[in-house]
């Protein structure tokens, strides 16, 4: 489509900051109001960041982000590489995305996440806030597939 | 994140006020206190204080603070139905603060209700996004569910005393003489809902939602269903539980007044829709196997319970006509399906031919990878659609599409926007869908080679099907 925007980037942090702004003169070269690009805007870092993160990349592997506009709603995808023994990431990001989801409100979902956050933990891990904050600050509904391929794309759907 | 075991184990010292130091491991959590095991001889006396708590996974430790041992009561089990033994020796409850336990096993975390008390600015905040014509709906809808409570709850109260024939006859005319008037009464205050909500946006909906359920939250938490579908106690809105209740379809409840709003939703049309594509399936494949002399292979993907096989093995040449895989999330309600399953076979002599698989549909290759599935002629799934966006959706599809046989057939089900409970289901059951019409269906086949296609609603015009032939 010719609205689609597609970013195909390495997996280094540091390329991030460039998808942000790639994201954002896209959407306001669509006339897309500014309250509505900074949420794509920052969904896009959250979905660039997770990839970053949890993707499993061999030499040349790469991230793709897709910014998909339809006329009810914009989509925006990130697809990568996950790694062959990722079955604990994947099963918790299925129960993470289907708990966000399990609130009519996100808000819910955000102070649930905020009060663990402040909370003490035994285990050295992230706080899961960046995908609670797609659904809260975002307003849009996450999603995940792992693909044909053995590819994961994490997606947010942003009604207009 | 660096992969766990949820079977981590939580080991910790306990250091008493002498000084004392005392190893243990964390047997059970309980919500706010936990159930160790001490080594043999390092068990404290019973009652006894402690300085501080230290529990540690790994090279992590948290701080508890001081608190009291408390020893299991010796309880000797003397009879089959006395309750089993606690696991580990005894219980440590704290004194410095109340700690929340309950995800401990699976998150590592420890909350603090100090912790907790922090958040209520923020929340208290959140009403002022809330319009004055609901808040007072909200409010005169509670004051008038109230007042209808008191009514029964006294009559129930006056029951306490009488024999267990009594108490039943007079819930029965309970039953037969108000709840008619109570349907027509929560239908009213239903409709107002919809009125004073109908030109909200997405997130005014959400706030609005919010608000709403912290008002009524123990009216909700009174009935069965909506205290379930309200806080999912497997994380996930539409577990096999719920549906089990939507099938049931009865008045359940400790009071009388609970019964009336445990049933009224299951009375409503979106949980009429899960009754219908129950039979729906049913027909569909009876009508499939007709004529065929070899057994129609079958997929269910999201099965739940699978209630709807008590109905397709009806009698004994049916075991020879169907042969299934039954795939779900949820290890309970794959338990349940085999349950349904055992139904079959004590009903009909021979158990169906049933193989179950244990996975998300999100990571379906995965799940399908570690099993072999035969190709098949029909695939349903009747509660899944309601949860994928479209990205999700579309990539689903195209996987399931690969499990059929040439001529196999896709039935699913995906409840519509003019869902008749769609209020209903988001303020008072915090239950989301995500919707789709004809077009929105049509349009997740986009890519697939569909022969032929149908979309059709079932009676009660809440949920719609989308039959397709590959």
């Amino acid at each position: 489509m010719p609205d689609d925007l597609i970013l195909t980037v390495p997996p280094i942090w540091e390329e991030i900051e460039g998808v942000r702004e790639a994201v954002r003169a896209h959407l306001q070269r669509q006339g897309i109001g500014d309250g509505s690009v900074d949420a794509l805007s920052m969904v896009a870092t959250e979905l660039m960041e997770n990839a970053n993160k949890y993707g499993a990349f061999g030499v040349g592997d790469k991230i793709t982000m897709t910014l998909e506009q339809g006329s009810a709603a914009i989509t925006v995808g990130v697809r990568h590489a996950i790694g062959a023994a990722d079955d604990s990431n994947l099963v918790r990001l299925d129960r993470t995305v289907q708990w966000i989801r399990g609130f009519q409100d996100p808000f819910e979902a955000y102070v649930a996440r905020l009060e663990e956050v402040s909370a003490q933990s035994l285990y050295s891990e992230e706080s899961g806030l960046g995908l609670v904050r797609i659904a809260y600050e975002g307003r849009a509904i996450l999603d995940f597939c792992l693909e044909a391929d053995g590819t994961v794309t994490v997606s947010a759907v942003y009604p207009l | 994140m660096a992969p766990r075991s949820q079977n981590s184990v939580v080991e910790g010292i306990l250091v008493e006020t002498s000084g004392i130091e005392r190893p243990f491991t964390v047997t059970k959590t309980m919500p706010h206190s936990l159930i160790v095991s001490f080594e043999q001889s390092k068990e404290p006396n019973d009652a006894s204080a402690f300085a501080n708590c230290r529990i540690s996974l790994g090279d992590k430790s948290l701080e508890l603070g001081a608190g009291e041992y408390h020893k299991h009561p010796a309880l000797p089990r003397r009879r089959k139905d006395d309750p089993p033994p606690e696991p580990g020796h005894g219980r440590l409850v704290f004194s410095e603060n109340i700690w929340k336990f309950s995800s401990l096993r699976h998150t590592g975390r420890v909350t603090s209700l100090q912790q907790r008390v922090q958040q209520l600015p923020l929340l208290w905040k959140r009403k002022e996004l809330v319009c004055a014509p609901f808040r007072q709906y909200t409010l005169e809808l509670l004051y008038d569910l109230q007042v209808y409570r008191a009514q029964f709850d006294s009559v129930d109260r006056g029951l306490a005393r009488e024999t267990e024939a009594v108490r039943e006859r007079v819930s029965q005319t309970i039953v037969d003489t108000q709840y008619g008037a109570f349907s027509k009464f929560l239908d009213r205050k239903l409709d107002e809902l919809a009125l004073v909500t109908r030109h909200f946006d997405r997130y005014e909906h959400e706030c609005h939602g919010f608000f709403f359920r912290k008002q009524l939250w123990d009216i909700i938490l009174s009935a069965a269903f909506m205290a379930r579908t309200n806080l999912k106690p497997r994380g996930y809105a539409g577990d096999s539980t719920m549906m089990d209740m939507i099938y049931k379809n009865a008045f359940i409840g400790s009071s009388s007044f609970a019964r009336f709003m445990h049933y009224h939703p299951l009375q409503h049309p979106g949980s009429c829709a899960v009754r219908n594509r129950r039979k729906i399936v049913v027909e569909r494949m009876r009508e499939m196997s007709a004529g065929r002399d070899k057994p129609l292979r079958i997929i269910s993907i999201a099965c739940g319970p699978a209630r709807e096989l008590l109905d397709l093995f009806a009698e004994p040449e049916d075991l020879d006509r169907y042969h299934l895989v039954l795939l779900d999330q949820d290890p309970e309600a794959i338990a349940e399906a085999k349950e349904s399953t055992n139904a079959v076979q004590e009903k009909l002599g021979r158990a169906p031919t049933i193989e179950f698989i244990h996975g998300s549909v999100r990571t379906l290759s995965q799940a399908l990878a570690k099993c072999q599935v035969e190709k098949a002629d029909f695939l349903y799934t009747m509660g899944l659609f309601d949860y994928l966006t479209p990205p999700v959706a579309r990539s689903v599809l195209g996987q399931l599409a690969t499990l059929l046989q040439p001529n196999g057939s896709i039935l699913l089900g995906n409840f519509h926007p003019e869902n008749p409970s769609r209020t209903y289901m988001e303020y008072w059951l915090d239950w989301v869908l995500f919707y789709r019409n004809e077009e929105d269906l049509i349009s997740l086949t986009r890519g697939l080679p569909v022969r032929e296609s149908r979309v059709f609603l079932e009676p009660d015009k809440a949920q719609l099907f989308m039959e397709m032939k590959l």
